[in-house]
């Protein structure tokens, strides 16, 4: 009984690792699909009861894991607001995709120490169908012609120190684009919700 | 699970049955597209597609591409699934057939575009780009070769693709730099392909070829031959029966037939020669004949006739050869069959197995002939136009509807011309009009000045006759002067109306005018003093020159005098008066019943003075009443009418007086007048506390507005003139307005009076050219002197007038205004021009443009954000009420105002030349550019580069070379503007000596800008001063920013020093009476910080110990408050908005506080990196950044609420007191933090001076 109770808590702590964990396959998984890196770089992994593609990049992993620990950080201290990952053309510089994660904290969290009350099974699932969404955006998403590279914004609070290997920099929207909301999913602690921008065809 | 509903979700649900496109997809139409058919969204889709099949019939413009462009372009889009309901493909055919002989559109992009989405669509693509590449379809551009270069990538053939590719790029296909970078990437994925697989050469075709007779490898138990019978399942590639090559071929065997070996690779990774023959293309069903041929008796075979009807879609586009007569007007009453609303597809309907679809043959047989024997008699190309059949109905209803279209156009274009012609018709309507008056005015002009020649002539006359009058024993002359003078009188008026003049004005025009014998000028002097001396006897002056004769009767002024006045009123005359109005105004504290009173009891004296004329107007009318006015006759029978009709009817009485008649009337008016607020009261806006010198301008400028506004022409004053003798009622809102003057609310009576005395003060005022503008501007002038003791810069007015003194108000906006009435004849234009400056009564905010240079990293605004819109005005103490009430003590000069800033330098004990860095040339400043040259002073400079640049100023880096070696040279920072800057040399000089007076422990004399020359020219000047390689404190701000990254504890020692610098420059320039005008942190240099500080105690011995780390430049705004009477403050505002101090914003008056809230501002800039923003809660000013949680806040928080707080002048708050709290502070607690910190800010500061 315990144990189900206990595997049913959610802590600050843990909402922050099932977020960072989010955010890791979720980025592996719009570089996959966007063809942002070649597809034999990735491999195969078990999450969320799908099967999804991580890179084996080196370096790129070293840098994922750099940002998503320091993003594990901000999501502990309830700073960070939202995540951008920006698809950017490398001939043009042009921002040609802009997929917005915003995060919602609850600040109540932070005071009371009893955990909530979720599921991790249903937090699962959740995530899932939303990786399965950015899946399936290939149906209203342009084809991206050009190789393409990709940044991670973060947006924080105002007075946070910006920490050493970080920079600051602009919005970077798209001129004239197209909006789709994808699904949220909650852990009680924290909402995220996900958001594709992408180049109006005219 | 719980939000799967969604029909925002359904892209995802579906998402199997949609195919993507290459631009991607618009989302609304993607879920439109995939929504269970909602009847009122079909009908819709269905609207638009008919709209879509419309135009492509009805085009008949240039491009008709264009619209099948768009067709298929929204029917992707609107059918999500591939485009199957829509009959994209047969859309697509159709679109290619069409224009396929069409030579401009082979390298159309968008028909390309059309092909190549046929080529996704269909199974064999790599035929139809065969294809195309034969028609020299689409060869120039990239698309074609990207297109069909994948699908050969896809399929494995990658040679060919790099064939294509390379055949792309050398028909230089556009855009060219796309191809080429797809060219590479499809060579990085070959090579990755390479690489990462250790596949058997890839370019192996997989069209490979069976080979004919080959052994293949059995496949399975049974060892079958297997399925795929290429590729890796032969055992060998030679064909031929290999058990043959086994054994030796006995040679008798001949082989005398060759064995048909088929199995060369066709050469399939080149391109095919293009030849042009490809009239007939072979399809699958073609190629595949062999295979799908049932075998049968040869000789039965047939080749069969076609029959039927052709189907709907081959039907040729050709046109007939005949035009059909179409009958125009046709009003047959239609009954147009409703279509009903189509469902969508058809749910669960099976769908036959398509026959392998041929689109090319599709496209190619689009010019199939019709059959000899056949024509058809209907527009078949109409009906079969588009993708869908259309009725005849709807085309018919389509041509309906564009020439209602085109009707309802024209009949639009030709209301637009007749309204054209209406306005032109009314413009040259009011053109004739204007010159009609303008004609009128002349004529009455040319009157006037006869009529004036008249009257002198008289005077003269009748002067002579009065001297001779002085022998007293001639009684019986006076008879007969009398009888001499009512006759010339009467001759005088002959033309007049005689009876109107009674006769006890003939009495007292002799009494007083024996009395009087002076030169008409001292009378008329006299008049003029009248008015404010309450003189009694010239009263009646004020009157028109017909009144003026009516007032020699009545005891006026000779005719002399008024000849005088009327031929050259000198300027003198008028400041003369005005000073004295001003005078009047003090001495009577500004009461307005005094005042009134005052002018009452002079009006009352002319009441009494001319009892007897007051009958209504008419006494005063006679004069005026000359022959060429008989017209006035009938006006003056209307004047028995209330007095709201008498002001403006007396206005009318005079015509020639009408050009200086309302507009001049009211000024007049209101030059009596001024303190009445009531008669201004007309616009309403201006508000009570308008000092008094404003009052004037302002009513009189409102005047000319109202008078303006009402008549948007020229030629106003006849216009209204007319306007009248036809309406006098106050028709007009003009005549309201006068009507309103006229009748002034204490003196209903002696409305006639008033108006007549307007008159002739209005008489006075102007010269013999009755030229409305001059009127109108001289009563300004007379105004405007009045306005200000101050000096003021003079404008247009004075052009006009060239004896009339300069004086006039200062303030831009108002001169402006003025100048437009004087200045233009065109009122309109004047009428936009005028505005008022209620809010502005108070001083004028003329300045130097204050400067806002660089602003590199400050985001919002350049300038600081004072918020007033919460702003409470705090209960004013006793001491400012007192200041803003009484303009005495408020000091009314502009202390940025250049005239009394040159009149400061002219009055010094030590005159400027005397100083030693003081190079005066009398010529003009050298051009100054980078790299030029110039010599001051018997030394050389070298322009090396611009550093900066403002509204008045250019500062240089210039580098002086030492006169024997020119490899040696000092740099040096050259101030260059375009005004002498001879007060900022002063300041600098002034400040140096004033600081050395102080003698103090920390010298602070090294913080304030040194000039080290100083050379003025004629137009310009130079000043050469010290140069700091490490900029601005702007810089310093802008780069600390990258320095302190988000560790703002160890930003605090920085900036706590550099703040306690800054209060101690601020405190001791204070303490010189010097205020600087200008705090900000682009005026402040920065100099070496130290690179360690020694651990004392005493903050005196630290900070005396250290060199001086920043320099505080720009006194060009300073102002010097020992020039100024003790207790002086200021009104002025800063001309920019920007750069205001909250008081200046707030309208109280300042002194020292404008540096204080410069500095707030400064150390926000280098403590945020952005500019201050202050909004009030509360009664207290605060700003909206917050400070850092790590540092000491109180502390800080003290400093910028005394900063941004300062109750009143007189309580300035003590730099010293504030300064000495964070020297305190920063030794107890920061300064050993000093000298690890400093070493970065250091770094940052060689960035800066290495751009420098």
């Amino acid at each position: 009984m315990a144990a189900t109770v206990t595997q049913n808590a959610i802590t600050l702590k843990g909402s922050t690792e099932i977020v960072a964990e989010f955010f890791m396959y979720g980025i592996n998984s719009i570089l996959y699909q966007r063809g942002i890196y070649p597809p034999e770089t990735f491999t195969r992994a078990q999450k969320y009861g799908l099967t999804l593609l991580v890179t084996t990049d080196e370096q790129l992993k070293k840098y994922l894991n750099e940002v998503i620990s320091q993003i594990k950080e901000w999501l502990f201290n309830m700073t960070v607001k939202k995540l951008v990952v920006v698809i950017r053309s490398i001939d043009t510089n042009e921002v040609l995709e802009r997929w917005q994660f915003d995060v919602e904290c609850d600040k109540t969290a932070l005071t009371e120490s009893k955990p909530r009350e979720k599921s991790e099974k249903e937090i699962s699932k959740e995530i899932g169908s939303v990786i399965r969404q950015i899946t399936a955006s290939v149906t209203f998403l342009p084809l991206l012609e050009s190789a393409c590279e990709f940044d991670l914004l973060v947006y924080t609070d105002k007075n946070l120190e910006v920490p050493e290997a970080w920079g600051e920099s602009g919005p970077q929207f798209i001129a004239n684009s197209e909006e789709v909301r994808l699904r949220t999913f909650t852990t009680t602690i924290h909402k995220v919700d996900t958001m594709v921008a992408y180049k109006k065809s005219d | 699970m719980t939000n799967r509903g969604r029909p925002e979700d359904e892209w995802e649900l579906s998402k199997e049955n949609v195919q993507p496109l290459r631009q991607g997809r618009k989302f609304s139409s993607l879920n439109a597209g995939l929504q269970p058919l909602a009847g009122d969204q079909m009908s819709r889709i269905k609207e638009e597609k008919q709209m879509f099949e419309t135009e492509l019939r009805m085009y008949s413009g240039g491009d008709p591409l264009e619209i099948w462009h768009r067709y298929i372009l929204w029917t992707e889009q609107t059918y999500p699934k591939g485009g199957r309901d829509g009959n994209l493909i047969h859309l697509l055919e159709r679109c290619l057939a069409q224009f396929r002989e069409q030579e401009r559109y082979k390298n159309d992009e968008r028909y390309v575009q059309a092909w190549i989405k046929l080529a996704d669509a269909c199974d064999q693509p790599q035929d139809l780009f065969s294809y195309m590449y034969d028609q020299k379809i689409g060869l120039e551009l990239s698309c074609f070769y990207d297109a069909w270069a994948t699908v050969l990538e896809k399929l494995g053939n990658l040679k060919k693709a790099d064939a294509i590719y390379l055949e792309g790029l050398k028909q230089n296909a556009r855009p060219y730099d796309v191809l080429k970078r797809r060219h590479e990437e499809f060579q990085k994925r070959v090579a990755r392909g390479c690489c990462s697989s250790e596949q058997e050469e890839v370019d192996v075709a997989m069209e490979d070829q069976r080979t004919v007779l080959s052994q293949l490898k059995s496949v399975g138990k049974k060892h079958q031959a297997p399925v795929n019978r290429v590729g890796p399942a032969k055992q060998s590639v030679q064909g031929g029966r290999l058990l043959q090559s086994n054994m030796p071929n006995p040679p008798q065997v001949a082989q005398n037939f060759q064995i048909l070996c088929d199995n060369e690779t066709v050469d399939t990774s080149s391109l095919p020669p293009q030849t042009g023959e490809w009239t007939h293309f072979p399809h699958r069903s073609q190629t595949n004949k062999e295979n799908e041929m049932k075998p049968g008796v040869w000789s039965k075979a047939k080749v069969p006739v076609k029959k039927g009807a052709m189907p709907s879609h081959t039907v040729s586009a050709g046109q007939p050869a005949f035009k059909v007569h179409i009958e125009e007007d046709q009003n047959q009453p239609m009954t147009t069959p409703r279509k009903l609303p189509e469902m969508g597809y058809q749910v669960l309907s099976s769908r036959k197995p398509e026959k392998p679809t041929n689109p090319i043959e599709h496209i190619k047989e689009t010019d199939a002939v019709e059959a000899p024997n056949q024509r058809s008699m209907y527009c078949k190309d109409k009906i079969y136009g588009g993708n869908d059949e259309f009725s005849f109905e709807e085309i018919r209803a389509a041509v309906w509807k564009k020439k209602e279209k085109q009707k309802q156009l024209e009949k639009e274009e030709k209301e637009l011309e007749e309204r054209h012609q209406d306005l032109l018709r009314q413009r040259r309507q009011f053109l004739e009009q204007e010159q009609e008056f303008k004609r009128q005015q002349l004529v009455i002009q040319q009157e006037q000045q006869a009529f004036l020649e008249e009257c002198k002539r008289q005077m003269q006359l009748q002067r002579q006759h009065f001297e001779k009058e002085r022998v007293p024993n001639n009684s019986s002359r006076q008879l007969i002067f009398e009888e001499k003078t009512s006759k010339s009188n009467v001759e005088y008026y002959e033309h007049g109306n005689t009876e109107n003049i009674p006769p006890q004005y003939l009495s007292q025009l002799r009494a007083p005018q024996q009395s009087q014998q002076t030169a008409g000028l001292q009378l008329q002097y006299e008049h003029q003093d009248d008015l404010t001396e309450n003189n009694q006897s010239l009263n009646i002056s004020n009157r028109t020159p017909s009144g003026v004769i009516g007032v020699l009767s009545s005891g006026g002024p000779t005719p002399e005098s008024l000849y005088k006045t009327m031929t050259a009123p000198s300027p003198t005359v008028n400041t003369r008066e005005a000073i004295q109005l001003v005078m009047g105004m003090f001495n009577t504290s500004l009461e307005l019943e005094k005042q009134m009173g005052w002018e009452e009891n002079r009006e009352d004296k002319n009441i009494t003075g001319v009892s007897g004329s007051n009958t209504g107007n008419k006494g005063f009318i006679p004069a005026s009443s000359s022959a060429p006015f008989v017209v006035f006759d009938e006006t003056l029978d209307k004047q028995k009418q209330p007095s709201a009709a008498t002001g403006h009817i007396e206005m009318d009485q005079d015509k020639e007086n009408n050009l200086v008649d309302n507009v001049s009337i009211r000024r007049s008016r209101s030059r009596l007048e001024h303190v009445k607020k009531s008669s201004i009261s007309t616009e309403g806006s201006q508000t009570d506390m308008d000092t008094d010198f404003y009052m004037i301008t302002d009513s009189s400028v409102r005047q000319a507005r109202d008078v303006f506004e009402d008549e948007n022409l020229e030629g106003i004053e006849s216009h209204q003139r007319d306007d009248i003798t036809l309406a006098p009622l106050g028709s007009h809102l003009s005549f309201a307005q006068a009507a309103k003057f006229a009748s002034t609310p204490f003196n209903p009576n002696n409305s006639a009076l008033k108006n007549s005395l307007n008159y002739v003060s209005s008489l006075n005022e102007s010269e013999s050219k009755v030229d409305p503008k001059w009127t109108a501007g001289s009563q300004i002038d007379t105004v405007s002197k009045v306005e200000t003791t101050a000096k003021e810069l003079s404008k247009e007015l004075t052009i006009s007038k060239a004896d009339l003194s300069p004086i006039m108000e200062g303030s831009a906006e108002d001169q402006d205004s003025l100048g437009s009435i004087t200045g233009g004849s065109h009122l309109d234009g004047a009428i936009s021009v005028l505005k008022q400056q209620p809010v502005r009564s108070k001083l004028k905010p003329v300045t130097k443009e204050t400067e806002n240079l660089q602003g590199s990293l400050v985001e919002n605004l350049g300038a600081h954000v004072i918020d007033t819109t919460s702003y409470i005005p705090p209960d004013l103490d006793e001491r400012t009420e007192n200041l803003l009430s009484m303009s005495i003590c408020i000091n009314p000069r502009d202390p940025f105002d250049s005239e009394t800033i040159e009149g400061f330098l002219k009055q010094l004990p030590e005159p400027l030349s005397s100083f030693s860095n003081f190079v005066e040339e009398d010529k003009m400043m050298p051009d100054i550019r980078v790299g030029s040259i110039f010599i001051i002073d018997g030394e050389l400079y070298d322009v090396m580069k611009l550093l900066g640049e403002g509204g008045f100023a250019k500062v240089y880096k210039v580098s002086q070379h030492a006169d024997d070696n020119l490899d040696m040279s000092e740099d040096f920072a050259c101030k260059v503007q375009c005004q002498p800057a001879k007060w900022e040399f002063y300041i600098c000089s002034e400040i140096q000596k004033r600081l050395s007076r102080l003698n103090e422990k920390v010298d602070l004399r090294d913080a304030m800008m040194k000039i080290k020359k100083g050379c003025f020219f004629i137009n310009g000047s130079f000043l050469i001063s010290d140069f700091h390689s490490e900029g601005t404190l702007l810089d310093f701000a802008n780069n600390c920013r990258q320095v302190t990254k988000g560790n703002m504890l160890d930003y605090e020692v920085i900036i706590m020093y550099l703040t306690i610098e800054l209060l101690h420059i601020v405190e001791k320039l204070h303490k010189c009476k010097i205020i600087h005008g200008d705090v900000k942190p682009d005026n402040v240099l920065m100099k070496d910080l130290p690179s360690s500080l020694p651990t004392v105690k005493n903050a005196e011995e630290l900070f005396a110990g250290q060199k001086r780390c920043m320099v505080l430049i720009d006194f060009g705004q300073s102002i010097d408050m020992t020039k100024y009477p003790p207790d002086t403050a200021f009104m002025a505002k800063v001309k920019t908005g920007d750069f205001q101090c909250i008081e200046m914003k707030t309208d109280r008056p300042w002194t020292y506080q404008t540096d204080l809230f410069g500095l707030a501002g400064s150390i926000h800039v280098l403590i945020f990196g952005q500019y201050m923003s202050v909004y009030q809660s509360q009664g207290t000013w605060l700003m909206t950044h917050s400070l850092p949680r790590s540092w000491n806040r109180p502390l800080w928080q003290k400093l910028f609420h005394t900063l941004l707080n300062i109750p009143s002048c007189d309580e300035i708050p003590d730099l010293a007191v504030l300064r000495r709290e964070f020297e305190e502070y920063f030794i107890a607690n920061l300064l050993h933090k000093y000298n690890s910190q400093c070493r970065k800010f250091m770094l940052a500061m060689n960035d800066i001076r290495n751009c420098k």
